[in-house]
């Protein structure tokens, strides 16, 4: 093991600022992710790692200055770079592709190169691609899952399960859709990435639902019973006495079922709502009502 | 495959609220199980590259948007370069031989495989 300043490159007494500028410096040209085809890159990066996890630490290099440990003495345990997994059959789903043309000037050139040469007997098998397709579907249909069925640019038609409480984003792998292999090698698998369209008035948050729920005066200051939709269909609910813009309810079990964790729960947050018009006979009550009971809700609300 | 927590344990220096931040920002795709979030050993890797980036070439979320593009670009097309050059290995040599006679002198810069060493022009 290699003296740790001399493998980041700084004098003995160079300041920790200088010492981690070295380090950052080393670790963009080396890392082993940022180099896939440098298979000297991974030894470096540890070798260096290494050093700076002795000398960038204010303690180690304390010790290691004083001599009470080597340089050796900070080696990281063996560990698994991305690129290891890049360009094996799990990294597909990170493959930029657009469309479904990415590629389509390669696969020429490859169908062309391999198309009709197995009777020639010189076979080369090889796994079909993975292909990557968007999927946009409703809020309710990723909520409650749903079947879909989607055409595909070359006419194949794909039936595609979207598992209830779908997050956005969330790709899911349909095996063996991709494209074929050649010369009978394995299928590639299909990766679906679900983009979930926002709904008018349901949130989403974790499994829970959140919604807004306008009520009007009388039902705000009387109680009351309302009819309120969940994501699956209406229920009806209790409007407490005095019940205030920004009070929560909360409609337990109502949310995104989920077998592992329990159904989520559906939040309501009340907006109390005024009528359209404020008619007179409302007008006078208020004139009559409000010099009795005058009170400051943006005291309340510490706005002052 | 590891799940959320089990995953946030073992990589040392990442919290829950990272991993939910990558997630939301497309860095990260977590395989779905029943239910649960799967990561496969792949987005465990994927996490640690992103850590490293962030912690240790101290590198801000829109350069990181931006190098996870080209990465992945690099890594898919070295993934399609693979198939390609292993089926040329698997081909006859006098096919090899052709393939490595078309190819020497046009390829500019990267790594010399060497070839089978009879990619020379035979003359005609």
């Amino acid at each position: 093991m290699q003296d740790p300043y001399k493998m980041l490159g700084v004098k003995k007494d160079a300041p920790a600022d200088d010492i981690r500028k070295a380090y950052r410096k080393l670790a963009k040209k080396l890392h082993p992710d940022l180099n896939p085809g440098d298979k000297e890159a991974e030894s470096r990066f540890k070798d260096v790692q290494a050093a700076y996890a002795i000398v960038g630490d204010e303690e180690k290099r304390g010790k290691f200055d004083r001599g009470e440990i080597d340089a050796s003495g900070a080696e990281r345990p063996e560990r698994q770079f991305y690129r290891d997994y890049a360009e094996g059959p799990q990294g597909a789903k990170y493959y930029r592709q657009e469309g479904f043309g990415g590629f389509e000037d390669l696969d020429d050139v490859m169908s062309q190169i391999f198309g009709g040469r197995g009777a020639h007997g010189a076979k080369f098998r090889a796994r079909g691609a993975d292909v990557s397709y968007v999927l946009p579907v409703e809020f309710l249909e990723a909520a409650r899952g749903a079947k879909k069925t989607v055409t595909l640019p070359d006419g194949k038609s794909l039936a595609i399960t979207i598992p209830e409480g779908t997050h956005d984003g969330e790709m899911l792998r349909l095996k063996g859709q991709g494209q074929p292999g050649y010369e009978g090698g394995e299928q590639g698998d299909a990766y679906v990435e679900v983009r979930v369209r926002p709904h008018a008035f349901f949130h989403r948050k974790d499994n829970n639902i959140h919604m807004d729920l306008p009520v009007s005066l009388p039902e705000a200051v009387l109680g009351g019973k309302v009819t309120v939709p969940t994501i699956s269909g209406s229920v009806a609910m209790t409007i407490p006495k005095g019940a205030n813009t920004g009070m929560t309810l909360r409609l337990k079990g109502k949310g995104i079922k989920d077998s592992k964790m329990g159904p989520g729960d559906q939040y309501v947050t009340l907006k109390v709502t005024l009528p359209d018009e404020i008619d007179d006979a409302l007008a006078e009550f208020i004139k009559g009502w409000a010099p009795d009971h005058a009170y400051d809700p943006r005291q309340a609300a510490g706005v002052k | 495959m590891l799940t959320r927590s089990q995953l946030v344990a073992s990589v040392e220096g990442v919290s829950g609220e990272r991993l939910t931040y990558w997630i939301e920002m497309g860095f990260i795709v977590p395989e779905r199980g029943e239910g649960e979030q799967q990561f496969a050993d792949i987005d465990i890797a994927r996490v640690r590259l992103l850590h490293d980036l962030e912690a240790d070439l101290d590198l801000d979320t829109d350069s990181i948007a931006l190098l996870l593009s080209l990465l992945d670009q690099v890594y898919a097309l070295r993934s399609r370069m693979r198939v390609m050059t292993e089926a040329i290995a698997r081909q006859p040599p006098e096919v090899r031989e052709a393939i490595c006679a078309l190819l020497s002198g046009r390829l500019g810069g990267g790594e010399d495989k060497g070839g089978a060493g009879g990619g020379e022009d035979k003359g005609s």
